[in-house]
C-alpha cells in the first residue's frame, strides 16, 4: 500500500492539474475491481512504479511524436479530461472527470450501462430531465441557479466533504463514487444505508419521518425479491431511496425508478410480502382505480386539472411516497399527504387538505370524465358540483348537510356529521369495517368502487345485503319502519324499488336543481321514473317529513300523491 | 448543408446509388492533415438520425412508439457500426438497447432487438458475414447473436463455450470462423461456423500473446488478427490461427501513445486505425506500427469526438467512427495512398 501511495503522490507532482487534496487522498485500490494492474510474484508486472494509476491517469508521454502524415506541424499532447475542469463541455454531455469513468464503463472493459444516454438539466422553470435517460445526470452545475429551480435540493455549500463537486461546481461520478476506495462497496463515498448518500443532496419534504425511510418492515421471502437492484440488506428503512429508485439503468429513466410501469415500483413491496397490506390484489378486483391502463402519462409537475387526453391515475396521484404514512397527532397514518387537489370552489391546491379535495382533482372539473352509472333527471358527473354545500341537498362531505331531521342516522352519526368519500368508496374488505384488507378506494368487488353492495337494478328484492351500503349509516329498521318518508317500505320492500331510483347519492347541484324539487337527494332515475299523464315528473317538498310526487312509476300514476 | 446536398443526390438518383448520402466526398469539405501537409482523410458526413440518411418520416410512421414514441429515430449512444454484404448499415446502440438497421437503398429503418422484442442491453461489437448476416455481441447477456439478412430479430448463436464478458468480434468471411474477444477472461476464442470452439488463445499478463482487458478485434486483408489489448495499451497482431506475430503501442498522453485504445480497423493499404476513447481521437499507424496521424480531440465539429468507441472501414476505404457520446456516426474516407 505504501508503495502505491507514494507512487501516486509522485504522479500528482508531475500532474500539476491534480489538486493537493488528491495527493492526500487515501487509496484502497488493492484487490478492488479498480485494481487493474497485473501482479507477478515480484510485484507489479509493468515497468513503471505507477502501475495502479495509469489506467485512469495516463503518464506524460515519453516521446513527443510527429505523425508521418503531419509533416507540417507537431501533434499536441491531449488534455486530460479532468485537466481543465472549468472548461465547459458541450451542453448535455458528460465532461470533467466523468469522462475517465465512462471510457472504461462502456460495456467492454467494464459493463457500461451506467450512463446510457446523454442528458442535461433544462433551463426552464422547473427541473426536468430533458431526455429519457436511465441514469442519474452528471456533469451539470450544482449551484444557486439550480437551487432556485428546485427547493428540494441541499445548498451546495452545505454538502458534506464526502460528496464533493468538482472544481467547476459540477456533479460528476466522483460526487457519489470514490474510484480509489471501495470500502463501502460500489466505490461509494459513504455507506448508503437509509439513503445517507442520496439525502446529502436530495431534501424531500417529510422524508425523514416517512415510513419509507423509517419502516422496520422486512421481506418475508415469499414472492419476488422486492429489492433486486439494491445491494443493501435489511428493512424498508435501510433501503431508503433504493426501495423505488436506482441511480443507474433505471427501468423508468425520467424518475430513475426501478420499473418503467409506475405501479410496479409500489407493488414490489405492497403485495403483502413486505408491507402488511396486499394492495396489489385490490387492483385485480372488478372495480378499481385503473392504474394499469396508463403508463408514462403521469408527471410530477403536471397540471392539477387533467385534460381528456391526459386522464390517468397512478398510485402517486393520491400518495406521495416521500412523505407518505406520516403519523398525525392522533397516531393515525396519513396516507394522503403532499398530493394535489382542487378545493370546493374549483381552485387548484398544490397540497390537498382533505380527502375530497384529492378526489375532486379528477372527478370534479377535469375533462374526460365518464358519465354516472344512473341516468337522472339532472345528469351531473362533476362531483365537486354535486357535493357543493350550497346545493338543495347533498351528502355531507364538504360540510354538514342541510336536512335537520334524518331519523334513520345510526349513532354516533347526527345531522351535523361529516363523512368522507372513502366512507362509501373503499375496499369491500376495508379493515375499518371489520375486513382484513387495506382501506381506501383501491379496488372493490362492488361496482363503482363501493365498500358495500348497492343495488341499482329496478325490482331488486329488498334485503340487508341489497342496500348494505346505505344501511351502514341509515338504520334499515328506521327506513322500513317509515320513520322518515312514510312510504319507504311500500316503495323499497313491497315494490322492490332501489334507493337509487329516487335518490341521487352525491347531491343535486344548485345550477340544476332547487330546494323544492330536489331536497332529500331526490333526482329520479329516468329509466324507471317516467312522466305522468300531465307530462309532469317531479317531487315537491312540502316541509318537514312531507311532500308530493308528480310522475309515473311502475305504471302507477302519481298526480300529486302526497305524504 | 452537406446532408441536404447528399439527400438530393440520392433522391434524384443521378448517381448509381450504393450508399446514397455516404457515397460522395464534397470537394471543399474538411480534410486531414491540414495544408500544407498532403491530405489523407476526407470528411464524408455524419449522421445522428434517420433524416440525415435520407430516410424520411413516412417510413417512420410505423415505428412510432418503438423508441420512446419519437418520430425521429436518433442514435443515442452508438458504439459500433458495420456494413453488411448487402449494403445495409448496422449500428449497435446500448442507448436504445438494440441495433439500428439503415437500409439506404430502400430508405428504410428498423430497430433490431432480440427474439420477441427482448432488448439487447449491451450490444458492443458487430461483424458482417458473406450473405448479409450480421453478428452482434451483447456483453451483458454474454452472448453472440446473429441478424440474418431480411430478419428483424437477433437470434442467439449457440457457441460451444462459456463466455465471461464477450466483446470484440471479427469474422473470417470465407470460412465463417468467428473470432471473439472475451474481455472477462483475457483471451480470444475462435469458433467454427457451427459454433464449435476451435481454439482459445491468450491469458492475463503483459507478455507477448498475453492480454490485460483486450476489447476489439479486426481481421485485415492479409487475414491477420489485430487485437486491441486495451489495458496493456498496445495492439497485438496474430495470424489467423492465433499465433503471435508482433505488437506495438505504449501508454502515454501524447500523439501516438495509447491512453484507452478501443475500436480498431485497417484500410486498403493496411494502415491501422485505433480509436482512443480517452484522447477522443482516432490514431493512425502504418502496418508496422509507425505513427502516422492523430485525428481529433474532444468536441462536436467534424473530426472531433466525445468518447468514440467503435470503428469500421468498408468498401472504397469508407471509415465509420462510432462517436458514442456525441450520438452520431462520423464517416470519413481514406484518400491517401500513392500520390496521384
Amino acid at each position: 500500500m505504501k508503495h502505491v501511495g507514494l507512487s501516486c503522490l509522485f504522479l500528482s507532482v508531475l500532474h500539476l492539474t491534480w489538486t493537493t487534496s488528491m495527493a492526500q487522498q487515501t487509496f484502497n485500490l488493492e484487490d478492488s475491481r479498480h485494481d487493474l494492474a497485473i501482479y507477478l510474484s515480484t510485484g507489479y508486472a509493468g515497468e513503471a512504479n505507477d502501475e495502479q494509476c495509469i489506467f485512469c491517469h495516463p503518464p506524460r508521454s515519453r516521446t513527443l511524436r510527429t505523425g508521418l502524415w503531419n509533416d507540417a506541424q507537431p501533434d499536441t499532447l491531449f488534455d486530460y479530461p479532468y485537466g481543465r475542469p472549468t472548461e465547459e463541455g458541450p451542453t448535455g454531455k458528460p465532461d470533467g472527470s466523468s469522462l475517465v469513468c465512462l471510457g472504461c464503463h462502456d460495456g467492454t472493459i467494464a459493463l457500461g450501462d451506467i450512463l446510457s444516454r446523454t442528458q442535461s438539466i433544462s433551463n426552464g422553470s422547473g427541473i426536468k430531465r430533458t431526455d429519457l435517460s436511465n441514469g442519474h445526470p452528471i456533469s451539470f452545475l450544482y449551484d444557486s441557479n439550480l437551487l432556485a429551480k428546485n427547493d428540494e435540493l441541499e445548498n451546495p455549500k452545505a454538502l458534506p466533504q464526502q460528496t464533493e463537486l468538482d472544481t467547476a461546481n459540477k456533479i460528476q461520478c466522483t460526487t457519489c463514487h470514490d474510484p480509489h476506495d471501495d470500502t463501502y462497496g460500489d466505490f461509494l463515498v459513504m455507506d448508503n444505508s437509509s439513503a445517507a448518500l442520496c439525502v446529502t443532496c436530495h431534501k424531500k419534504a417529510d422524508w425523514n419521518t416517512s415510513l419509507h425511510n423509517t419502516s422496520a418492515a422486512v421481506w418475508n421471502y415469499r414472492g419476488l425479491d422486492p429489492w433486486p437492484f439494491s445491494d443493501l440488506q435489511g428493512s424498508v428503512g435501510e433501503h431508503g431511496c433504493s426501495n423505488c429508485h436506482t441511480p443507474h439503468t433505471a427501468g423508468n429513466g425520467k424518475y430513475l425508478l426501478n420499473y418503467i410501469i409506475e405501479e410496479d415500483n409500489c407493488m414490489a413491496c405492497h403485495d403483502g410480502n413486505v408491507a402488511a397490506s396486499d394492495i396489489n390484489s385490490e387492483f385485480n378486483k372488478v372495480s378499481h382505480h385503473p392504474i394499469e391502463q396508463t403508463s408514462g402519462i403521469h408527471e410530477a409537475e403536471e397540471a392539477i386539472f387533467v385534460k381528456t387526453t391526459d386522464r390517468h391515475v397512478e398510485c402517486v396521484d393520491c400518495h406521495d411516497p416521500h412523505s407518505n404514512s406520516v403519523v398525525d397527532e392522533n397516531g393515525t397514518p396519513v396516507t394522503l399527504k403532499n398530493v394535489r387537489g382542487v378545493d370546493v370552489n374549483g381552485g387548484e391546491k398544490i397540497k390537498a387538505d382533505t380527502e375530497f379535495e384529492l378526489c375532486f382533482r379528477c372527478h370534479g372539473d377535469s375533462t374526460g370524465r365518464v358519465a354516472m352509472p344512473t341516468p337522472r333527471i339532472h345528469d351531473q358527473n362533476n362531483v365537486r358540483l354535486q357535493f357543493d354545500n350550497g346545493n338543495p341537498s347533498f351528502h355531507p362531505v364538504v360540510g354538514p348537510g342541510n336536512n335537520a331531521n334524518v331519523p334513520s342516522l345510526i349513532a354516533p352519526l347526527i345531522e351535523n356529521s361529516i363523512i368522507a368519500c372513502s366512507d362509501c368508496h373503499s375496499s369491500d374488505n376495508d379493515s375499518s369495517l371489520g375486513g382484513e384488507g387495506p382501506d381506501g378506494p383501491h379496488g372493490s368487488i362492488y361496482p363503482s368502487l363501493l365498500v358495500r353492495a348497492y343495488q341499482t337494478q329496478d325490482r331488486t328484492p329488498e334485503s340487508p345485503s341489497a342496500y348494505a351500503l346505505c344501511y351502514m349509516c341509515h338504520d334499515r329498521n328506521s327506513i322500513l319502519g317509515d320513520e322518515s318518508f312514510e312510504e319507504h317500505r311500500l316503495h323499497i320492500s313491497d315494490s322492490s324499488t332501489p334507493c337509487s331510483v329516487c335518490h341521487d347519492p352525491h347531491g343535486i347541484s344548485s345550477v340544476q336543481g332547487n330546494t323544492v324539487n330536489n331536497s332529500h337527494l331526490i333526482n329520479f332515475d329516468r329509466t324507471v321514473v317516467l312522466p305522468n299523464n300531465d307530462n309532469d315528473i317531479h317531487f315537491e317538498d312540502r316541509g318537514n317529513l312531507s311532500g308530493a310526487c308528480f310522475l309515473n312509476c311502475h305504471n302507477i300514476e302519481h298526480d300529486g300523491l302526497s305524504y | 448543408m452537406r446532408t441536404i446536398c447528399c439527400i438530393v443526390v440520392m433522391l434524384v438518383g443521378c448517381v448509381p446509388v450504393t450508399h446514397g448520402p455516404i457515397d460522395e466526398v464534397e470537394a471543399d469539405g474538411p480534410v486531414w492533415p491540414a495544408a500544407p501537409s498532403r491530405p489523407q482523410l476526407a470528411f464524408v458526413m455524419s449522421f445522428s438520425e434517420t433524416e440525415n440518411l435520407g430516410i424520411r418520416e413516412s417510413f417512420l410512421q410505423r415505428l412510432r412508439g418503438v423508441i420512446g414514441g419519437s418520430r425521429q429515430v436518433r442514435l443515442v449512444r452508438p458504439v459500433a457500426i458495420v456494413e453488411s454484404s448487402d449494403n445495409k448499415l448496422f449500428v449497435a446502440d446500448p442507448g436504445v438497447r438494440g441495433v439500428h438497421l439503415f437500409d439506404l437503398e430502400r430508405g428504410r429503418y428498423q430497430l433490431i432487438q432480440g427474439e420477441n422484442g427482448q432488448p439487447l442491453p449491451s450490444p458492443v461489437a458487430l461483424a458482417a458475414g458473406l450473405s448479409g448476416e450480421v453478428y452482434v455481441t451483447d456483453s451483458r447477456l454474454a452472448a453472440v447473436y446473429v441478424i440474418e439478412a431480411g430478419k428483424s430479430e437477433a437470434v442467439k448463436v449457440p457457441l460451444e463455450a462459456l463466455l465471461a464478458r464477450p466483446t470484440g468480434l471479427a469474422l473470417d468471411r470465407p470460412s465463417g470462423r468467428l473470432y471473439l474477444v472475451d474481455t472477462g477472461s483475457h483471451e480470444v476464442k475462435i469458433f467454427a461456423r457451427d459454433g464449435a470452439l476451435l481454439k482459445r488463445f491468450g491469458r492475463r499478463g503483459t507478455g507477448s500473446g498475453e492480454f490485460n482487458y483486450p476489447t476489439m478485434i479486426w481481421m485485415n486483408d492479409s487475414s491477420e488478427l489485430l487485437v486491441t489489448d486495451s489495458l496493456n495499451f498496445r495492439i497485438q497482431v496474430f495470424d489467423s490461427a492465433g499465433n503471435f506475430l508482433r505488437k506495438f503501442g505504449e501508454v502515454g498522453d501524447g500523439a501516438g501513445d495509447q491512453a484507452q485504445p478501443k475500436g480498431i480497423a485497417t484500410d486498403s493499404t493496411g494502415n491501422v486505425y485505433i480509436v482512443d476513447s480517452m484522447m477522443h481521437a482516432v490514431q493512425i499507424f502504418d502496418p508496422s506500427g509507425v505513427f502516422l496521424f492523430k485525428l481529433g480531440f474532444r468536441g462536436e465539429a467534424p473530426g472531433q469526438f466525445l468518447l468514440p468507441a467503435g470503428i469500421f472501414i468498408g468498401e472504397r476505404d469508407t471509415i465509420y467512427v462510432a462517436d458514442s457520446y456525441n450520438g452520431r456516426i462520423q464517416v470519413f474516407r481514406y484518400i491517401g495512398g500513392d500520390a496521384p
